[in-house]
């Protein structure tokens, strides 16, 4: 796990959204990337040559590396993407 | 929907806002745009409805008059490309090309964050010091135990407090610094009172929050297998040159890195105004004159694109952009109060030139970098291609860019082109007059294809 | 800075047609060099797809010269020191309409009997070569002997492999002047200094007209525009062949269209996975900038043809400037009355695939005085306008 929700701040709707199959935490209002890195999800792809792992790294829609396929579109920035209810992401992590 | 406004505004950050505020009830019809999903920009972030103590309350109630007021806010919009006639081409969701006209826009574009590469960097784990700003105000999480913050300038520091504020944990923060570079500017920083205050705020803190803070100390690898496991730190000398025999390995799964900013030009290139590039600004900056108008009639520029000096600034300059546009419409812009506030702005631009002297690059950071680390991420272009494509004889970015594929990415040379042009021109390598501004076409930011295809109704 | 250089030719230009002048060149012995006003592929070939097409020739001698350029590029793959990602892949016409589907039979057929190895392909024949080409096409014409490469790699591989038969490459450098004496060429003057040389090559592209003015000829080389659309790394859709749309033919040479603006599509995935989409031919000046109407235009006729393309990116487009000739064929050779100036210029969107037999010719005629394909049918003097030289 690399963040924590804090405790005292009021989430809105919970929702429930796929990785791999797999149901993660996830609230209304929430950017994808967080809630991925909520749920200890860090490796996102590989650049390309097998040996390039990578993740989030700008946070701020910039540097185009935490893509992710959303609802079968591939290539999609979490941090640019909205959690939504029944959302099936898939990570490739190569 | 509205295609034709009087001012649209781009970038809801604080020179945004500030424009936005003046312009506000003076019966015009105004459009503000911005790719978050509210207000606030990087420096404003916050999620509605939460306290935010790091916004003071006159930000607080700047952000309250302008959501409430008339002004037409699209949100999570992109703009993707623009012309000197001032159209705009925006994708708001899910996924629509709009075209939108104004009579005046204001590129209130902000800054993105600018890196030093270093072996690993490009590891999962390893995240700028701004990702970690978003995830705990636009999203209410903090990092877990063990997170190292690095850097230069005053991001590190701020990042490394504000965790703790939020009753994180922070592991060490490591600035490359060293304490008597700080002392150059110390006269610049007392008048800069408040500035000194926030600063001795946010150390006083960390230092409570008994946080391993050391200086002149840089991050020269990060290791794992398939993400980050270890920070690899060297100590340096006053010259920056890296202390033989002070390697330190730290167990860590999470490094925040920041470097300084690099203001946010390619709309206002694409549209055609002249830009700068001054390093002591961050940069490539928007040329502008007293009002804030760019080359190109009726398109303004505010905030970080025409030079990095922190939110204040901003917020001047988008007031000073509100009322320069005032005048123009021959609604009462109070011209004494721009001069005020033009005064106020040269302050504070010296404030920016000492954060952007911070983060400049020295020679020693070109020398130290291994020709294995990756300069551009997006292509896996390493340093030791580019050294290589210089030696074969490119004299130009397109050149570079050709030979080595570096900026041909989807960032499209953000990520990679600041740290590129400025590791030259210190280098000494290019020639100034060599140095233009990266080529831009549309879009501005990748489009669905379909965006492109979509027919208007 | 005025220093003192000395070549046995001086090429200008270092695109592509440049550098494969200058690498043929160099096996050959001549010290060469290579004089670009920025940096190499500054110009059309830094701005192109890497199409090696037999199928878009006139047949006759634009055929003949494309095959041989073809030939060359089967060694060249192996000889150059940079792989230049050469694919023999084949290419194909895409016929979407029964108006198109009659022009068509007839090309192939006309083809045919010029050597050309095509054929027509129903939809369901195109689609199993071609999986993500649309249910909607009527078919497709087909030959296994175009083929694509990366046009900067071939650029660096000419070059390179140049610099290592010793020639000079000098970037950043314009040349500003021809010095000539009793009707001879006798140096390049340039802003990084002269270069004493016999022998000129303009290769200059899309700016060889103005270079021809330093010897005071006329070249008639237009800047023709081509935009193109570039998506990000993606393997849906996957695309082997080179696809372009039936009716490019038509707006290459039919008379009426080939003086206007207008358009086709062509279709190129490269090995790392982006695909480029093109194109427009339109006369523009030197304005490289790309225009909204064109690329949706572009993006829309090639979602036709291959519906996969909308779930894609697009993260960039570029413009370059095709050298057009009148006659849409090449201007090579020696020139009558400049001795010692050759052209090897207006290669009208064509330099890629032809560069090959371009570097070969012309270094066989300047070398040997003569070439295993007459260069008389490209000669500048082929339109009469050139000037008697300045004395």
């Amino acid at each position: 796990m690399n963040v924590m929700r804090i405790k005292s701040i009021p989430r809105d709707r919970a929702l429930t959204i796929y990785v791999n199959d797999r149901e993660i935490e996830a609230y209304e209002q929430e950017t994808l990337h967080a809630a991925l890195l909520a749920a200890g999800i860090l490796v996102l792809r590989d650049n390309g040559n097998g040996m390039s792992p990578r993740g989030i790294f700008c946070g701020m829609g910039t540097c185009y590396e935490c893509l992710v396929t959303v609802n079968g579109q591939p290539n999609l920035r979490a941090c640019q993407t909205l959690v939504e209810d029944k959302m099936e992401i898939v990570i490739d992590a190569g | 929907m509205r295609d034709n406004y009087d001012v649209l505004i781009v970038g809801a950050g604080p020179a945004g806002l500030g424009a936005a505020d003046i312009l506000d009830g003076h019966d015009l019809n105004i459009l503000m745009v911005d790719e978050n999903m509210h207000t606030g920009g990087q420096y404003l972030r916050h999620m509605p409805g939460i306290e935010n103590k790091n916004i003071s309350s006159i930000d607080s109630q700047l952000i309250a008059r302008v959501t409430k007021s008339g002004i037409d806010r699209w949100h999570r919009a992109e703009v993707v490309d623009g012309t000197p006639e001032g159209w705009l081409q925006v994708i708001i969701p899910p996924n629509r090309i709009v075209d939108v006209h104004a009579d005046f826009i204001i590129l209130a574009c902000g800054t993105r964050e600018k890196f030093r590469p270093f072996p690993g960097w490009t590891l999962p784990g390893v995240v700028s010091t701004g990702a970690v700003q978003v995830l705990m105000k636009g999203n209410g999480m903090i990092p877990s135990d063990d997170i190292i913050v690095a850097g230069r300038g005053p991001l590190p520091l701020l990042l490394a407090s504000e965790i703790l504020q939020k009753k994180g944990r922070v592991r060490a923060l490591l600035d490359e610094t060293h304490a008597l570079s700080h002392l150059k500017y110390l006269r610049l920083l007392a008048s800069h009172i408040s500035k000194l205050g926030e600063g001795t705020r946010h150390l006083l803190r960390v230092v409570r929050g008994k946080v391993p803070i050391a200086t002149r100390t840089r991050v020269v690898g990060a290791q794992g297998q398939g993400k980050l496991e270890e920070v690899v730190t060297m100590k340096t000398n006053r010259h920056g040159d890296l202390l033989p025999n002070s390697k330190k390995v730290i167990p860590a799964s999470f490094l925040a890195i920041g470097h300084g900013f690099v203001p946010n030009v390619e709309l206002a290139v694409l549209m055609g105004c002249r830009v700068d590039y001054v390093s002591e600004k961050g940069g490539w900056i928007v040329r502008t004159h007293d009002e804030l108008e760019t080359s190109i009639e009726n398109i303004f520029a505010a905030g970080e694109v025409t030079g990095v000096a922190g939110a204040q600034k901003s917020l001047l300059e988008g007031q000073i952009v509100g009322h320069s546009i005032l005048n123009r419409l021959g609604l009462n812009g109070n011209k004494r109060q721009i001069s005020e506030l033009i005064k106020t702005r040269t302050h504070y631009m010296e404030f920016g030139k000492y954060v952007n002297s911070l983060t400049r690059f020295s020679q020693a950071d070109i020398e130290t970098v291994s020709d294995e680390t990756i300069l551009c991420r997006c292509e896996n272009v390493t340093f030791g291609h580019i050294r290589q494509a210089l030696i074969d004889g490119c004299v130009s970015w397109p050149g570079l860019k050709m030979t080595t594929r570096c900026g041909m990415g989807r960032c499209q040379g953000r990520t990679c082109g600041p740290i590129l042009e400025e590791l030259l021109t210190i280098s000494g390598q290019w020639h100034s007059s060599q140095m233009k501004p990266y080529s831009i076409r549309f879009p501005v930011k990748p489009i669905p294809f379909s965006a492109l295809c979509a027919t208007e109704e | 800075m005025r220093n003192r250089y000395k070549a046995d030719v001086v090429v200008i230009g270092g695109g592509v047609i440049g550098t494969s002048v200058a690498y043929h060149l160099a096996k050959e012995r001549v010290k060469v060099i290579i004089v670009e006003k920025n940096d190499l592929a500054s110009g059309a070939s830094g701005a192109c797809c890497g199409f090696v097409g037999m199928q878009t020739r006139k047949p006759g001698l634009h055929l003949r010269i494309a095959l041989e350029s073809k030939k060359r590029f089967e060694t060249l793959k192996d000889e150059l020191p940079v792989d230049i990602e050469y694919h023999n892949d084949g290419g194909m016409f895409i016929i979407q309409s029964d108006s198109e589907m009659d022009t068509m039979r007839q090309y192939v057929s006309e083809r045919r009997n010029a050597g050309l190895e095509v054929k027509i392909l129903d939809t369901k024949e195109a689609r199993e070569l071609e999986p993500f080409l649309s249910e909607e096409i009527l078919g497709a014409t087909f030959s296994p002997m175009d083929a694509n490469v990366n046009p900067y790699r071939l650029v660096q591989g000419y070059a390179k492999g140049a610099h290592e038969y010793g020639s000079q490459i000098m970037t950043g450098t314009r040349a500003r002047g021809i010095g000539i004496s009793n009707g001879r060429i006798q140096n390049v003057e340039t802003n990084r200094g002269t270069i004493e040389t016999p022998v000129v090559v303009n290769a200059a592209g899309a700016y060889a007209a103005e270079v021809g003015r330093l010897v005071g000829l006329e070249i008639p080389v237009v800047p023709r525009r081509g935009q193109i659309i570039v998506t990000e790394r993606t393997d849906t859709p996957k695309i082997k062949s080179a696809l372009l749309s039936a009716n490019y033919f038509a707006a290459k040479f039919n008379p009426d269209l080939a003086q206007k603006n207008t358009d086709f599509t062509n279709i190129e995935q490269m090995e790392n996975g982006t695909i480029l989409l093109g194109c427009s031919l339109e006369f523009a000046g030197f304005d490289r900038t790309t225009t909204r109407e064109t690329l949706r235009g572009i993006a829309e006729r090639a979602s036709k043809i291959v519906p996969g393309l909308r779930n894609t990116q697009i993260i960039r487009s570029y413009a370059g400037l095709r050298p057009y000739s009148p006659d849409g064929l090449p201007i090579m050779g020696p020139v009558k009355s400049m001795p010692g100036f050759f052209v090897a210029t207006g290669h009208s969107g064509d330099g890629i695939c032809l560069s090959a037999i371009t570097g070969m010719l012309l270094a066989q005629q300047i070398v040997h005085g003569q070439s295993e394909i007459s260069l008389n049918e490209f000669s500048l003097d082929r339109f009469q306008q050139s000037k008697t030289a300045l004395g």
